[in-house]
């Protein structure tokens, strides 16, 4: 007779990518500054995030012309493809601050797609200030980031505090709040 | 292991995310094929005629400059902001009712005819939808003036009310 506990080998690498150790109780554990400053850092990019996504993901035409005014693609399938995929990825990254599964791998996503994003917003921002003669403080446009228009150096200093909220989180061990959990 | 961990999870998100983006955009209305070819051309250089020349960006000076025969003006919007005003001689083609506009309008529509199309500001969406379906059908000569109608009634040109 088959015995509940006989995981086969690939559940149990399964399991012990997911689950491991079980769910504490996490209002019985003492809470530090650290596991505050996660949850807040989660909830942030979260909100941000799931935000931005909920804007493009219904429009990819629009996206995709958004992505185009950087002018590092030209129309193509690429652009498509990324004007369809991106949000999704945004969407997802969010669900997995909130619920708690997946938190390092999404927060090594977005760490990444800051980056991108800093990069491609600094080059559109000096190839304006190039064309236009318009000093840094004055260059304005609609980064397609799914806000709307704003001055590019707002932008700039937002990824800039996402990026390092996504590095913290990739970082942190201290999580609260949580429905899966990897073992340490 | 950790940073294995964090990779094989990022794999997962990204898997996950093409495969959900790719089915929504297949069901949804407003997907898009990322595949099709549809060049946007900033300028008017070259009269755009032969099928895959694309869909041609225009300005407000570059659309009063257009010929008047064989010319089609396609209002996007709603028929609420048609009524309210509209650039005069433009048909009414709501993008989102596209199967009644359709049998409507495309009959009257020459395919060799130059055709504009644009809808209440430069932030709708509809007069780029409606651009790349028509695109997509066949019909070449198709002229986005993505400005919109609030920049036409913001220079103070003549503006058309109610249904025709």
């Amino acid at each position: 007779m088959r015995d509940k506990n006989d995981f086969s080998e690939g559940t149990l690498a399964l399991k012990n990518l997911l689950l491991e150790p079980p769910m504490e109780n996490s209002l019985n554990i003492r809470w530090t500054f650290r596991h505050y400053f996660a949850l807040f850092a989660r909830l942030v990019l979260a909100a941000v995030f799931i935000y931005a996504a909920f804007g493009k993901i219904n429009n990819p035409l629009i996206f995709a012309e958004e992505i185009r005014m950087y002018e590092i693609l030209d129309l193509s399938p690429l652009l498509y493809i990324i004007a369809i995929v991106l949000p999704w990825v945004e969407l997802l990254c969010g669900i997995a601050f909130i619920t708690g599964i997946f938190i390092r791998g999404a927060s090594f996503t977005l760490a990444i797609m800051n980056m991108g994003f800093i990069a491609v917003i600094a080059y559109r921002t000096l190839s304006i200030m190039n064309s236009g003669d318009t000093s840094f403080l004055n260059v304005f446009f609609d980064c397609g980031c799914g806000f709307g228009p704003t001055y590019a150096w707002k932008k700039l200093l937002e990824d800039t505090g996402l990026l390092g909220l996504s590095l913290i989180l990739l970082f942190t061990r201290e999580h609260r709040f949580v429905l899966l959990r990897l073992r340490k | 292991m950790r940073m294995r961990h964090t990779i094989i999870q990022m794999v997962v998100i990204w898997s996950i995310g093409i495969a959900v983006a790719f089915s929504y955009n297949a069901f949804s209305d407003k997907g898009i094929n990322p595949f099709i070819k549809i060049v946007y051309e900033e300028s008017m250089k070259t009269p755009v005629s032969e099928e895959g020349e694309g869909i041609v960006l225009i300005d407000l000076k570059q659309l009063r400059e257009l010929s008047r025969d064989n010319m089609y003006i396609l209002d996007a919007s709603t028929e609420d902001d048609y009524r309210e005003g509209h650039i005069p001689g433009a048909i009414l083609f709501d993008f989102y009712q596209f199967e009644t506009y359709a049998d409507r309008v495309l009959p009257l529509i020459d395919p060799e005819g130059d055709i504009i199309v644009y809808c209440s500001s430069p932030f709708c969406d509809s007069s780029s939808f409606l651009a790349t379906e028509l695109y997509s059908m066949g019909y070449f000569n198709i002229y986005l003036y993505k400005d919109g109608f609030s920049n036409w009634q913001d220079k103070g040109l003549p503006v058309e009310k109610g249904l025709q």
